[in-house]
């Protein structure tokens, strides 16, 4: 996959993991794992980031005797996960543009 | 590897950065390890799984070295200088006030040639008094050299006064020349400087513009 297109999707995974309730890193590249390739090295400049623009919040809480930091969705984040429904698709038009059928009912493009 | 070796090693290798820095990000691969190991994992598979220390410092070091939020792509392409509107606005203030703008150029100018003028007037007095204190000199040895006659036609007081009052006049128009000189320097660096400072002010106005 494309990095730049990964890379967005990446931020728009993250959020959905924790779109109905607060998580945790590893659980969080746990959730995503089954549908993109994640690391710790990739989650973390994501979370930064993502903090960075007022999309996530984050706190610590104990757990098991040690500091455990749980991510919370913010209304920014929720918006930017409506509007990548909305821009999927605009995707979804451009893929059935680019996957049509040409005369000879060969798939154009792939 | 340890939780402990690992943490060591990782502090190790980021040792360059700022220690808060640093603590971060070593809290972040802490927290992932203890998750795993509190999930049944074994230390050493727990930190095995959070990748090779190698790869961990490349990206952190790869991810300190981008921007955390890029800037729009609009700013790119924003015009810099003045808009349209401002140009208009200095344009139409120019029109309107033209006159009162040539009326301060006006009196700047006459500014100049006025102190140009003082300037002239008081070379041309320091001259003038120059010539008139050095024909006193002259005057003064003209008396002196008179002087002799008196002496030689059995009038020596006559001669007397006329040598004093030559002697008088030629010390007082030589006190007063060496005062004039000292005034006529002081003349000379006052407008050298005043002019001098002038221009060095028009120049850095215009080098404002």
């Amino acid at each position: 996959m494309d990095i730049q297109l990964k890379r967005g999707l990446l931020d728009v995974c993250v959020l959905a993991s924790i779109k109905s309730s607060d998580s945790y890193g590893y659980r969080m590249i746990k959730d995503i794992k089954p549908y993109l390739d994640i690391s710790e090295s990739t989650l973390y400049p994501i979370l930064r980031r993502l903090e960075s623009v007022g999309m996530i919040t984050v706190r610590s809480e104990e757990f098991n005797g040690r500091l455990r930091k749980y991510y919370h969705i913010t209304p920014a984040g929720k918006k930017r996960l409506s509007d990548f429904s909305q821009e999927w698709k605009e995707m979804d038009a451009i893929y059935q543009y680019v996957t049509r059928e040409d005369d000879e009912g060969d798939k154009v493009g792939i | 590897m340890t939780r402990s070796e690992f943490e060591a090693s990782l502090r190790m290798r980021l040792q360059d950065l700022p220690v808060s820095e640093t603590d971060r990000y070593v809290e972040f691969y802490m927290e992932m390890i203890n998750d795993r190991i509190d999930e049944g994992m074994d230390e050493g598979s727990a930190v095995a799984a959070v990748g090779h220390l190698d790869d961990i410092e490349a990206r952190i070091r790869s991810e300190r070295m981008q921007p955390l939020v890029s800037r729009p792509m609009n700013n790119n392409n924003r015009r810099r200088g003045l808009s349209g509107g401002a140009i208009a606005a200095i344009i139409i203030g120019c029109i309107i006030f033209s006159p009162l703008l040539l009326g301060l150029l006006g009196l700047a100018i006459g500014l100049v040639f006025g102190l140009f003028g003082l300037v002239f007037g008081l070379f041309v007095s320091v001259i003038a008094i120059y010539i008139s204190f050095y024909a006193l000199t002259a005057a003064g040895f003209g008396l002196m050299v008179i002087s002799i006659f008196p002496f030689t036609t059995g009038r020596p007081a006559n001669g007397v006064f006329l040598l004093g009052a030559g002697f008088f006049l030629c010390g007082i128009s030589i006190l007063i020349i060496m005062a004039m000189n000292r005034l006529l320097a002081l003349i000379f660096r006052g407008s050298g400087r005043m002019f001098s400072a002038m221009g060095a002010r028009f120049s850095r106005g215009g080098g404002a513009r």
